[in-house]
């Protein structure tokens, strides 16, 4: 998208803005225009308002309560998007399943960009054997399948972590455990996309000048190398959201992930990959399955369109 | 240039190293691969702990690291499992190990069978799947890449991204799912021929029930990565047609077919293998939600079972052949890329 518009010859603006606009107004300018990126935002914001907004409508209590004379119903006035199969609320255990399953996108993407930046900046900035080090690290973490990673870091991790108490709910250790790993297992290119922004910002001029006026490496790195690399920081983060929420999905998928009775969009489609439940009770997979899909979409759309807005070059009229 | 590759495999070595310590430290502190062995009948504690003896399990991480890889001939090994150190020969039951370096993966702790042979066994079953999935894609792919490029902005274009954009980010059991429900449930009450939801290649007679067996896993993986490379092969398609060449074959008079194919294609066409060969040694890996959703016995569900049971031979070999494949396509990829485009050099 954006390398497409890129090679197009620069347009003059010879129908000049009408006033002088900050970088940031610009930016949201631009994203305004994304017709994608603002659908996105909607779905998103909708999104989040039906899993925080839901918690008022249905207590945790009742989304874990199960009543097994009404196992498998399908979807009715009473239980909108049907019942599992030990009877329990499809639609309020998407409302909570759905909090997990946001909460572990966000803070993995932030163990994400911490580690991921801290690397990227370390190796870039000071070059020599701390780069090599680092560098053989990532190398070495990127040439095993992510998922394959991801699912032996959570074998070791498993059961490793208690149980946490926060908000007056209790939270299966599980959930910090796949926010680690998720980071843990997700920060070399970003790491990479770093380095490579800071080896050429640390020749520019402004760097020189702050290293001449002897500021100390920590201040050059956070005060004046690492704000010009937002952009794509910010882009990275994006997109990682989506990316930590289908691993979330794929490893509790698997078992290895959230457990039980902490629901999460991932776990809620364990228990219906019998063939009987697929078969008989579509409503099973198909409700926690849409809800993964339309948060992944809404938020690679926002991505996309935050990276064609935050490109200096990008000038697309959408 | 054979220095080039001469010291890109040198670079190599300490990868492995640093991989596969890593990797065995984490499986052999995750649990006791022996807490699972005997299924409902757990054998005794004292069975248990001459067990631990003789496989080696008792000596310290970094010990057993180095058995597993240079070999423990080297060393006394407890091989009644009695708590004493037997010198060798010994006819005991825990035979003399090479250590990987000598090709020697070590036995499966669940089968006592070599773990390469368990590996490759499940290897052709995913590579089919895999080689399968990989062909469908790029062809796919490319004729929705460049179509939606030679259509940019069209309603057909938009249409084309659109939908790419939620294949792309659909979860692979919700794609299977919907898929089974529909090729494989409703077909059937239909009326209509439909399609096994249980995949075994080695049930299949002929190629044409083969193609049967794989139609369902290979679509779910397909569906999704055809959008991510039609994707990637339209912004490709685009930076080249909007170039000055292209012009210039155009205002040559050429046809635009021609000029498609002959001109924009290829040049658009070489970072798509960049893309495939970092791609293939992953193939190994497998796809682990799809193999298991249907069942399908490669080395995607091999890993998954296998983790299970910390049945850390085999976890550790799958894992070194995928680095090892990584490495070396990385390679062959770099110097596939200099045949294919003149202008690039490795020194």
């Amino acid at each position: 998208m954006a390398s497409a518009t890129a090679s197009r010859p620069i347009q003059l603006s010879t129908t000049a803005e009408p006033k002088a606009q900050t970088p940031t107004q610009r930016v949201i300018r631009r994203f305004r225009r994304h017709k994608a990126a603002m659908v996105g935002l909607f779905i998103l914001i909708g999104m989040i308002l039906y899993v925080f907004g839901g918690a008022f409508v249905y207590s945790e209590a009742y989304a874990n309560f199960n009543d097994t004379s009404i196992r498998l119903q399908p979807p009715s006035a009473e239980h909108p998007m049907g019942t599992d199969r030990i009877g329990r609320d499809i639609l309020a255990r998407t409302i909570y399943g759905g909090q997990i399953s946001l909460l572990i996108g966000v803070l993995a993407v932030l163990v994400e960009i911490t580690v991921g930046t801290t690397v990227g900046a370390l190796a870039g900035y000071y070059g020599g054997w701390v780069d090599a080090l680092l560098m053989r690290l990532t190398e070495a973490m990127l040439s095993i399948p992510s998922l394959l990673l991801l699912l032996v870091m959570a074998k070791f991790f498993s059961s490793r972590i208690p149980d946490v108490e926060l908000f007056g709910r209790t939270f299966s250790g599980s959930v910090i455990v796949i926010i680690l790993i998720i980071g843990l297992t997700s920060w070399m290119t970003l790491a990479r996309i770093v380095r490579s922004n800071v080896l050429s910002l640390k020749e520019t001029e402004f760097v020189l000048a702050a290293r001449a006026l002897g500021l100390p490496n920590r201040r050059i790195i956070m005060a004046h190398i690492l704000p010009n690399t937002m952009a794509s920081i910010i882009v990275s983060l994006t997109l990682g959201v989506a990316g930590a929420i289908l691993s979330e999905a794929y490893v509790s998928f698997l078992g290895l992930g959230v457990q039980a009775p902490t629901a999460s969009w991932g776990n809620m489609l364990t228990e219906a990959q019998e063939f009987q439940i697929i078969r008989d009770a579509p409503w099973y997979w198909f409700f926690p399955g849409l809800l993964i899909l339309l948060t992944v979409l809404s938020i690679n759309f926002v991505g996309d369109g935050l990276r064609d807005a935050l490109d200096p070059r990008s000038d697309k009229k959408v | 240039m054979s220095r080039y590759i001469v010291r890109r495999l040198l670079q190599a070595i300490p990868l492995f190293l640093i991989v596969s310590l890593i990797i065995f430290i984490l499986l052999q502190s995750a649990g006791d691969p022996l807490a699972t062995l005997g299924g409902r009948t757990p054998p005794r504690a004292a069975d248990r702990e001459r067990l631990r003896r003789q496989l080696g399990l008792d000596q310290p991480i970094l010990v057993q690291y180095a058995i597993w890889l240079v070999g423990n001939e080297w060393m006394f090994i407890d091989e009644d499992g009695d708590g004493v150190n037997d010198p060798r020969p010994q006819n005991g039951p825990t035979r003399v190990r090479y250590g990987v370096l000598r090709g020697d993966f070590g036995d499966s702790i669940v089968t006592r069978t070599a773990a390469i042979e368990i590996i490759m066994d499940r290897m052709p079953n995913t590579l089919l799947l895999m080689g399968a999935s990989e062909i469908v894609i790029l062809s796919f792919a490319l004729l929705i890449g460049i179509i939606s490029a030679v259509k940019q902005y069209s309603m057909l274009d938009n249409i084309l991204t659109g939908t790419s954009f939620v294949l792309f980010s659909m979860p692979v059991f919700l794609m299977a799912f919907g898929l089974m429900y529909i090729f494989a449930v409703k077909f059937r009450e239909w009326g209509l021929p439909y399609f096994p939801t249980i995949s075994n290649p080695a049930e299949a007679n002929n190629f044409l029930e083969l193609l049967w067996y794989m139609a369902l896993p290979v679509a779910t993986l397909s569906l999704i990565s055809i959008a991510a490379y039609s994707r990637y092969i339209r912004s490709n398609m685009l930076e080249v047609i909007n170039s000055d060449y292209i012009r210039t074959a155009r205002s040559k008079g050429l046809t635009e077919r021609n000029i498609l194919y002959r001109h924009a294609f290829k040049n658009a066409a070489l970072p798509l293998a960049t893309l495939i060969g970092l791609d293939i040694p992953f193939f190994l890996g497998g796809a682990v939600v799809t193999e298991r959703i249907f069942a399908w016995p490669g080395m995607g569900r091999l890993f998954i079972d296998h983790l299970s049971r910390l049945d850390y031979s085999v976890l550790m070999g799958l894992l070194m052949l995928i680095t090892v494949a990584v490495v070396v396509f990385q390679l062959l990829t770099d110097l596939v890329y200099t045949l294919l485009d003149p202008r690039i050099r490795y020194t």
